[in-house]
């Protein structure tokens, strides 16, 4: 655009200056006679008195002015109206300057376009030389490119080459290094494998030894523990035994000594008369059910007087122990 | 002892699994000692039911009197009662535990048609346990022994009574009660007339008595029939002894004895046929035993000693005769066949042992034993020996029997005056009977009558 612009300047002066007189124009037309501004409302006027003569007086001045004023105005008309006629004219020969104008930029424009296409013409073939000098230089630089690639690539297989020579080399000897130390290591391990393996089996000898020893005394140890765990059992049982025994006479006597003091016997039974009574017991000593047979004699006053002592003495003791506690209880009465 | 120490020994030494065997054995406990003593039992006043007066006769007081006289029950004082139940649902049973007695009797008199009553009454045994068909029962019906509606007649009250009292005394001992039996005794009353002797027959407790026969001349040695029905006595009416038998219904008399000398001491035998009797009409008026044979009037001699024989007495069994005889120096008593043969003598005890009188089952003896000037009732065990005082009066005589066995009647005196008195067999309870006046003498004890 710019590159168009720079081109054709003289139409673009013409254009701006055209632009410019066509806005100053339109401006000034714009601009005109301004409206009136509004009077302000309704005029207030104040009344004088005044005596006629002065007022005649006063009119007839008012009335010279007012012919004056006409006057001034009519002339003023006319030459409003010469100005007009004058603009008039001046427009016409603006007008007729502005066609002429425009005939001439029509005219630059069509030159302008020629030139123009007479340029373009020009810069193609231009470009087209450019273009083919440009490749011929691009395909001598990648020739170069090319050769100097390949000395870089020679120059680097050589230095890969003396790098692997070096790589080996430096292989050889780490390999050769490493066999000698791994093989000083070896030995060394070897030696210290076979000396720890004799101390282990020393060591271990030792703790067998050591452990058939500890076994035997701990075997020792705990038969002796058991037999004084089972004497000890064997001595409790007897004594829990012992025990049971002494809480089950008492319990025995306990309960017998209850239901002595409940027998009420008739007098009339005679001695040696003698009566059992099975009696089951609750476990807390309630007498669930007495009941007397075998008696020898004494008849109902006897089987009455042994189950009533026996169903008096409810609840009987309780057991010291639940082990010495039965749920059936024989008892045997004799009349002595 | 020994049999449960070497039921030990194995528990002993095998340890726990006998042991533990052995405790689900039965306990066994001997129970030897107790004490002697009547059965505690609760007699609640009977409630008397209907809108006027209560009855003449307290029926409850007559029973409890009943069971007490016996000495076999200890009667708690209706003071010491926590309730007064009237029926067995009014019962609590835990009141009458803790008061300690083993049976209880409630009851109640209700009026019925024609001034009559109905006696209602229960009998309970406090500590009787429930039984497998006893399940949902309230606890009265499971401890109820005896209940039973008795009507009675105005004048039967007393009679209903005793009856009520035979059966709690049955089904407390297992004894058949004596109660509604009757005894027969002689008073004596001393009048601006003179002596008035009189044949007596009242009830066991000595109330409701009836004049069967009264006389100005002395009236003897009454006995029982064994049905109950008749009489045998001694009266002097014509101033001679002579046996005779009355029928207490209808009052019919018949002299079945009146020889020389003396007509004493009639006893009837067990199956009603023959009295046995003393008589002096032989041996220059030496008294011996003979029975009479009631429908042949035949006399057959029992003894022939030189000595006095008299008071004879049947066994129960029928088989013998016990009497009394001084042959030894002071009177003893002596058994013999009843068909004759030779005595032998029973008693040893002291200097004076008279008047036998068999209990019913016949294993006792009751008699007057005499020591010094003192005279008591003793009993002899005839199948052990064993003798026993059993009175301590200084004046007692005339034992007999009541027919269960359970005590013994005889005629004592009390300030100066002869009246019953009652002991039971063991000795230990002593009663002396109401009665409203004269001396009483000669008791003799009815049998059952039914």
């Amino acid at each position: 655009m710019w590159h168009a612009l720079r081109e054709n300047y003289w139409a673009v002066i013409l254009a701006v200056v055209l632009h410019i007189v066509l806005v100053a124009v339109l401006i000034v037309s714009l601009v005109g006679t301004p409206p009136p501004l509004p009077d302000g409302g309704v005029k207030v006027i104040k009344a004088v008195s005044v005596d006629e003569g002065q007022v005649k007086a006063e009119m007839k001045k008012l009335r010279s002015a007012e012919q004056r004023k006409q006057q001034q105005e009519a002339e003023r008309q006319q030459r409003l109206q010469a100005e007009a006629s004058k603009a008039e004219q001046a427009r016409k020969r603006e007008e007729q300057r502005l066609a002429e104008l425009r005939r001439k930029r029509t005219e630059e424009q069509k030159q302008l376009k020629i030139q123009q296409q007479e340029r373009a013409a020009q810069a193609k073939a231009e470009q087209a030389q450019q273009a083919k000098l440009k490749q011929q230089q691009a395909a001598e630089q990648k020739r170069l490119a090319e050769i100097q690639k390949k000395n870089q690539q020679e120059k680097e297989r050589l230095a890969k080459l003396q790098a692997q020579q070096q790589e080996l080399e430096r292989k050889h000897k780490a390999e050769l290094k490493r066999a000698q130390e791994a093989e000083a290591k070896r030995k060394a391990a070897e030696l210290k494998r076979k000396q720890e393996a004799e101390a282990k089996r020393k060591l271990e000898a030792k703790k067998r030894i050591e452990a058939a020893r500890r076994a035997r005394e701990e075997a020792e140890a705990k038969a002796a523990l058991q037999k004084q765990m089972d004497a000890e059992a064997a001595q409790m049982q007897a004594q829990r035994q012992r025990q049971l025994a002494t809480l089950k006479q008492q319990y025995m006597s306990a309960i017998a000594s209850r239901v002595e003091n409940n027998w009420l016997r008739d007098p009339g039974i005679p001695k040696g008369t003698t009566c059992q009574v099975d009696v089951q017991q609750a476990p807390g000593g309630f007498v669930i059910s007495a009941q007397a047979s075998n008696c020898t004699g004494g008849g109902v006053a006897m089987e009455r007087s042994v189950e009533t002592a026996v169903m008096k003495s409810s609840p009987l003791p309780r057991a010291p122990d639940p082990d010495v506690f039965d749920r059936e209880i024989r008892f045997t009465f004799t009349v002595e | 002892m020994l049999n449960r120490m070497i039921r030990w020994i194995p528990a002993l030494l095998c340890g726990g699994l006998l042991w533990s065997a052995s405790a689900y054995a039965v306990l066994e406990i001997q129970i030897t000692q107790g004490i002697e003593g009547g059965v505690p039992i609760a007699i609640v006043p009977f409630k008397w039911t209907g809108s006027g007066a209560p009855p003449g006769q307290d029926v409850s007081a007559i029973v409890s009197a009943d069971l007490a006289r016996t000495g076999r029950f200890k009667l708690l004082a209706s003071k010491n009662f926590l309730e007064r139940p009237h029926s067995g649902a009014e019962v609590n049973f835990e009141n009458w535990r803790s008061l300690g007695v083993d049976d209880l009797v409630v009851g109640q008199v209700r009026p019925a048609a024609g001034g009559a009553y109905n006696v209602q009454f229960q009998l309970f045994d406090i500590y009787k346990a429930p039984t497998g068909q006893d399940i949902g029962k309230p606890d009265y019906q499971i401890k109820q022994l005896a209940g039973y509606s008795v009507p009675s007649r105005a004048n039967e009250l007393r009679r209903t009574a005793h009856y009520i009292s035979d059966i709690i005394y049955k089904q407390l001992t297992g004894q058949r009660g004596a109660f509604s039996t009757r005894i027969a005794y002689i008073t004596v009353t001393h009048g601006r007339k003179g002596t008035l002797y009189s044949l007596q027959v009242a009830d066991a407790d000595g109330y409701n008595p009836h004049e069967v026969l009264n006389s100005p001349a002395p009236i003897m040695s009454p006995s029982w029939s064994p049905d109950g029905s008749k009489l045998a006595y001694v009266s002097f009416e014509g101033g001679r002894p002579a046996i005779y038998i009355q029928d207490l219904a209808t009052g019919a008399r018949q002299k079945v004895s009146a020889r020389k000398g003396i007509n004493g001491a009639p006893a009837w035998s067990p199956d009603g046929k023959q009295l046995a009797l003393t008589l002096s009409y032989v041996d220059q008026g030496n008294p011996e035993i003979f029975v009479l044979n009631l429908a042949t009037h035949a006399l057959r001699r029992i003894t022939y000693n030189s000595a006095i024989d008299t008071e004879p007495t049947w066994s129960p069994d029928g088989k013998s005769l016990v009497f009394t005889s001084d042959r030894s120096g002071g009177p003893q008593l002596y058994q013999v066949d009843a068909s004759g043969g030779r005595p032998k003598r029973l008693t040893f005890d002291g200097s004076y042992n008279a008047r036998a009188a068999f209990s019913p089952d016949g294993k006792l003896l009751a008699m007057v034993h005499g020591e010094g000037k003192v005279f008591k009732i003793a009993v002899l065990d005839l199948k052990t020996g064993l003798f026993r005082v059993l009175t301590d009066g200084r004046e007692d005589e005339s034992p007999t029997f009541a027919p269960n066995g359970s005590m013994i009647l005889y005629a004592t005196v009390y300030k100066q005056r002869g009246v019953l008195a009652a002991v039971s067999v063991d000795g230990r309870v002593r009663q002396r009977l109401q009665l409203r006046d004269g001396e009483v003498r000669e008791p003799a004890w009815g049998p059952f009558t039914d």
